[in-house]
């Protein structure tokens, strides 16, 4: 085989095996799931700490998330995230009250390495982001 | 099946590698698949005067300038329609380890029901890819945007 045969071989193999990769990581993770989040809550200066669950469910392009204060049953917030196609360690959420419609809010997180979020969230009522981290459990 | 694609991956790797070294290409390698975003110090503010070509999922182009404001750690989104009127008023944050990505939501101002989310990427060059989607529905749009100030 010469060279050129050589190097016409190494570009096809390549390219596919480039095209096959390219494919594996392409579009965003699926987050889907339930994680255990605590955060610091700006507009509670009182009490700023608190625990929820956030369940994860993907719907098509978008991914719909229920947030579960500890201890409750029913979700107090729902919320639509997207994904940004060229980024895929981060996504964001608008969410809004179940039954308080004065809720409505954005939060955007990260995604760590280990798979765990860390967001910052705007609540409509409050002037000052605050503070949520995720985990997985389940 | 997950050793399979390993493996492909790996040939792949070699076979761009010997690639290279016969062509003995010294031209730095090109990425064409950004997909991870750290944060950069050299990416520029967001805050500015952007013209918008904003894509439904139906595939129908609109175009709207966008102006984005920053009062500290939040922002403010306004696009306008054609008539200089908001179309959609929006409010963001971004993470303070990721300075090129913004999420946030956008709302009709004459119509409640209408609101949803974007997630914004900066690019090194000052424009702007985003995707989004309305609230009610399970399908993304994306928008692109170049600065105009």
């Amino acid at each position: 085989m010469n060279t050129i045969h050589k190097i016409t071989l190494a570009a096809a193999l390549g390219m596919i095996g480039l095209l096959a990769c390219t494919a594996s990581i392409a579009g965003a993770p699926d987050i889907s799931g339930t994680y255990k989040c605590s955060g610091v809550d700006s507009g509670s200066p009182s009490n700023p700490n608190f625990n929820e669950s956030i369940v994860i469910k993907k719907n098509g392009d978008v991914f719909n998330i229920q947030a579960i204060h500890s201890g409750d049953l029913v979700p107090y917030d729902l919320g639509t995230a997207v994904f940004n196609k060229d980024v895929n360690n981060a996504f964001a959420y608008v969410y809004w009250g179940v039954k308080d419609n004065s809720t409505f809010g954005i939060e955007l997180m990260t995604i760590k390495p280990d798979g765990s979020f860390d967001g910052v969230y705007l609540d409509s009522s409050e002037t000052k982001p605050s503070t949520e981290t995720c985990t997985k459990s389940s | 099946m997950k050793a399979t694609i390993n493996s492909f991956c790996a040939v792949t790797v070699a076979s761009l590698f010997a690639m290279a070294a016969y062509a003995q290409n010294t031209s730095a390698p090109s990425t064409s698949t950004p997909s991870t975003s750290t944060p950069s110090t050299s990416t520029p503010s967001i805050v500015g005067s952007y013209q918008c070509q904003r894509i439904d999922s139906s595939n129908t182009t609109t175009s709207y300038p966008l102006a984005i404001k920053s009062n500290g750690s939040i922002y403010t989104l306004e696009w306008e329609n054609s008539a200089g009127f908001p179309a959609l008023y929006g409010v963001g944050l971004m993470h303070p380890s990721m300075n090129n990505v913004l999420g946030a939501k956008f709302f009709d101002p004459k119509d409640s029901s209408i609101f949803g989310v974007e997630v914004f990427n900066l690019k090194p060059d000052g424009s702007l890819s985003a995707n989004w989607a309305v609230q009610s529905t399970n399908q993304v749009g994306s928008e692109t945007c170049t600065r105009s100030s």
